[in-house]
């Protein structure tokens, strides 16, 4: 039953009043000896059914218009069917983030945003349309359905953490898969014929929906459970071994970040348990300090792969209490310099070089494909340079704009056989804004926040054509490009084939005059990342995975009933009408019978008072 | 006003016009009958011919022997013919007084007032017993509910009258009424046909009950009813919502008086036109004996059955 004013219902005890009465009543009637009885008996078993009729209906009238005088003030929508309606397209958008994991009471707020939405559903026609669009994976296929349908498709929900690291465009805030969905939505109802066209957010966090009861956009609803979230505290970021790639023989170090929710709540994560999980076994374990940090460290590792998981003691929001991690331990790769990289690049091979982070090596480029594809090429243009490690070509374009076209056929030349993508570098472009790296898997994020004055347009192939981004400006422009064996070829499993390498091109020279990155700390650990080939990928066996993994939304959940009174109503017309006019009708209907009824149909004007004393 | 709360004045000295509220106040049931009955004895006529029977019968021829005193010399000389006088043997009366004493019986409509309808009947029972008893007949008296309780022969004589005062006097109205079968008792006992009284509310199954009377009325008795009904049984009074109860079956109704009142008055005049449809062909006399009356009104009533048994 759909209600306007609920509130009003606390009137329903009400209802309890004629019933006490009428209890009331039966006690007093007093048991009275009388001989003659049988004179009654032949009239009795009528007049008795009748009288005992009588009182019920007077009574379920009396309950009846109680029930429609607090119906009414609670303004009762009444159930007309929707036969007589037009279909309807609902879209609920289902948001099933971190946050709707939360268990809070023994119960996820999943289970609450569900039953909201089954809530939703009972209002509609079984004509109307229903697309359950959960809100991740961002892109997950819906269906129009039947009622029915839907609430299965609820069922099958179930909360998304949100990947730890992200390529590709800038990360979206929090609520920006919300406003993607909505967007999807909206999109898919503009095509459709209705008259009735709804895109219902079941929001898992109500702190976003406005108090003031406005409506976020027409057509869309907004509701969401309010669900009281008690403290929570989660891992917020995962960093391995300082954003440096873990070499073999060498300690490992983990760093992980927890935060508290509400913010100000840091001593909830103060002095909590961190574990490291690697193959089942707890490898490293510590405790956070005031700020919320701990660094794991361990033993040094042998060449390979590792995967695990960071974890804490379970709390509320259980999602972010466990973050999978995954690097690999590799060998310092020998780095061949081909061209002029500039001042700031020598000096921080050098540093890698020295620390034992590479090996540089003299002297031509080792027989092989590589050699053979780079000999019958003019020299490098004047300022440009070709890092090559065993596997791996990184393009430093030059610094003259002029001379730009002259590394385009070494890098045409050095685009992997089988990668139909090709990159090409074009003219400068305007001033350029910060870089941004953030969601890039395998990138230090020092790098983050670094401004590039300027830099080429580099322009090829997209996704498809086996091209992809490494590191782009805030604006979006791609700043590092890669396309490489392991995006169109798959080679061989460890991708590491003399026969295969990466092609990474950059955007700008490793030069002041282009931007900051040459002079800042992120400057060594970029380097290093940029000469291993798994860097930037989003599968584990990456060189280190684990990364920043994104602030979860706050989980406070706005407090007392959530839904204003606009979001009752924008369904209300699916499923009746406000039943005031007939509530009153039947109120008159009840009183005249009820009247009728009590004085009796031949009581006269004698007092209806309990005696039988005759005079 | 209702007379029976009226006071008595100075021409109501006699106590059987005495309302029964005020003869209840006059003490025990012989005192009160023996009032009842000086009372009413004061209010009959005397007779001019006593002791023997002058009732004229017929005439029929004379036959030879017959007694020359009992000649209708009249008719001899009107007519030249002989006939003689015939007369109906006069005897002493043997009555039986059958009173109803089930629980029924012991019920007020307004107890702090009216006396029981027992209480009534056993004074009617008495008074007309000690009023026959003084004409020289033969009284006894029973008691009964579903059988015979109490049961004195029809006797005469002053010791008959303590006796039958003393009898009824320990009677206590009690269990169901189920007068069918006493009254067939007290018919196989009643040898000698004479004059039975039933005084009884007849709040009875009526077909086993006039069979019985009718019974009694073919064995040669004249059969009179005293069917003593309270004001509040006659009509139904009050309002509200009540449960009435049977004292002797404890069945409850549960009803509303202002509904029931009609179909319970209709229903009421209905049985009483039916007990005197039922018992006049047998020649059995039903008086209605309301208990907020002075007992002087079916005293009377009684002592013309009498004259009739």
């Amino acid at each position: 039953m759909t209600f306007l004013l609920p509130a009003a219902l606390a009137a329903l005890v009400l209802v309890g009043l004629p019933v006490a009465i009428h209890l009331l009543r039966r006690e007093e009637t007093r048991e009275e000896s009388f001989p003659a009885l049988r004179y009654l008996l032949s009239d009795l078993r009528v007049r008795q059914r009748r009288l005992r009729l009588r009182e019920q209906i007077l009574l379920a009238l009396r309950v009846t218009a109680v029930l429609a005088a607090v119906l009414a003030a609670a303004r009762w929508v009444m159930p007309v069917g929707s036969g007589h309606l037009p279909p309807a397209d609902v879209v609920i958008v289902l948001e099933n983030g971190i946050v709707s994991g939360a268990v809070v009471d023994g119960r996820r707020i999943l289970d609450d945003q569900r039953a909201l939405a089954a809530e939703l559903l009972d209002r509609l026609g079984d004509h109307d349309r229903v697309w359950v669009m959960p809100t991740a994976p961002a892109d997950t296929p819906v269906f129009p359905l039947t009622r029915s349908e839907a609430v299965m498709a609820l069922e099958s929900v179930e909360p998304v953490a949100e990947p730890v690291v992200e390529t590709g465009p800038p990360a979206p805030g929090p609520g920006a898969s919300v406003e993607r969905a909505v967007e999807r939505a909206r999109a898919l109802l503009a095509v459709r014929p209705a008259a009735l066209q709804r895109v219902v957010v079941v929001r898992s966090d109500g702190a976003r929906i406005p108090e003031d009861g406005s409506v976020p956009a027409p057509g869309v609803l907004e509701l969401d459970p309010g669900v009281d979230m008690p403290e929570n505290r989660g891992i917020t970021a995962v960093e391995v071994n300082g954003g440096l790639v873990p070499r073999a023989g060498e300690p490992v170090t983990v760093d992980v970040q927890l935060r508290a929710s509400p913010p100000g709540g840091s001593d909830v994560a103060a002095d909590v348990p961190v574990r490291l999980v690697v193959g089942g076994e707890t490898v490293a374990a510590g405790r956070t300090d005031a700020e919320g940090r701990v660094r794991l460290t361990l033993a040094p590792l042998q060449e390979g792969s590792i995967s695990g998981w960071v974890e804490i003691d379970p709390d509320a929001l259980r999602l972010d209490d466990r973050v999978a991690l995954a690097f690999r331990v590799v060998p310092p790769p020998t780095v061949r310099v081909l061209g002029d990289p500039g001042r700031w690049t020598r000096l921080a091979l050098a540093t890698l070089d020295e620390g034992g982070r590479i090996r540089m090596a003299a002297g031509p480029v080792p027989p092989g494909r590589i050699r053979s594809e780079i000999e019958p090429l003019p020299p490098l243009p004047a300022g440009s340079a070709l890092l090559v490690t065993e596997d791996l070509v990184v393009a430093l374009p030059p610094a003259d704009p002029s001379l730009a076209a002259g590394l385009d056929p070494w890098i045409e030349a050095l685009t992997p056989e089988g990668a139909r993508g090709r990159i090409r570098l074009a003219e400068p472009s305007a001033p350029g804004t910060f870089l941004e790296v953030s969601g890039v898997q395998g990138l230090p994020t020092a790098m983050v926040g670094t401004e590039i004055h300027r830099r080429y347009r580099l322009a090829g192939g997209g996704p498809e054509g086996g091209v992809r981004v490494l590191a782009h400006l805030l604006d979006g422009t791609p700043w590092i490009l890669e396309v490489g064996p392991g995006v169109s070829d798959p080679g061989d499993a460890a991708g590491r084939a003399p026969d295969r390498w990466t092609l990474r091109v950059l955007g700008s020279p490793l030069d002041p005059a282009w931007g900051d990155l040459p002079t800042s700390a992120a400057m060594v650990p970029a380097l290093e990342r940029l000469l291993l080939p798994g860097a930037g990928a989003t599968d584990p066996g990456g060189p280190a995975s684990a990364g920043v993994a994104p602030l979860p939304p706050s989980p406070v959940v706005s407090a007392g009933p959530p839904p204003p009174g606009w979001s009752r109503e924008v369904l209300v017309e699916r499923r009746g009408r406000e039943g005031g006019p007939f509530l009153a009708w039947l109120l008159f209907v009840i009183l005249c019978t009820e009247g009728w009824l009590a004085a009796g149909p031949r009581a006269g004007n004698r007092p209806d008072h309990e005696t039988s004393t005759p005079p | 006003m209702n007379q029976n709360s009226a006071p008595p004045s100075g021409r109501q000295r006699r106590a059987d016009l005495l309302p029964p509220e005020t003869l209840a106040m006059l003490g025990g049931l012989e005192f009160t009958a023996r009032k009842v009955v000086e009372g009413a004895l004061l209010g009959l006529h005397a007779s001019p011919r006593r002791g023997i029977s002058a009732e004229f019968a017929e005439l029929r021829a004379y036959r030879p022997g017959d007694d020359f005193r009992l000649v209708d010399w009249r008719m001899v000389g009107r007519s030249d013919r002989w006939f003689v006088k015939e007369f109906h043997e006069d005897t002493h009366l043997s009555a039986m007084v059958l009173l109803d004493a089930s629980a029924s019986m012991d019920w007020s409509s307004d107890p702090g007032r009216l006396p029981t309808k027992f209480w009534y009947g056993r004074l009617l029972a008495a008074a007309f017993a000690l009023l026959l008893l003084r004409q020289g007949d033969r009284v006894g008296c029973a008691a009964f509910d579903e059988r015979v309780r109490e049961w004195l022969p029809p006797r005469g004589g002053r010791g008959q009258e303590a006796r039958l005062l003393r009898r009824l006097a320990g009677v206590e109205a009690s269990g169901r009424t189920e007068a069918g079968e006493p009254l067939r008792d007290a018919a196989l006992r009643l040898r000698r046909p004479g004059l039975v009284i039933l005084v009884s509310d007849l709040l009875v199954d009526p077909p086993p009950v006039e069979r019985a009377l009718r019974y009694l009325a073919h064995r040669g008795h004249h059969v009179v009813v005293a069917h003593l009904m309270d004001p509040g049984e006659r009509r139904l009074s009050g309002g509200g919502r009540a449960i009435l109860r049977d004292p002797e079956t404890g069945d409850r109704v549960r009803i509303a008086m202002a509904d029931a009142r009609e179909a319970y008055d209709a229903s009421v005049e209905a049985a009483l036109r039916q007990w005197k449809s039922a018992l006049r062909p047998a020649g059995i006399e039903h008086h209605l004996v309301d208990t907020s009356l002075a007992p002087a009104r079916a005293l009377r009533a009684l002592t013309r059955a009498r004259g009739r048994g």
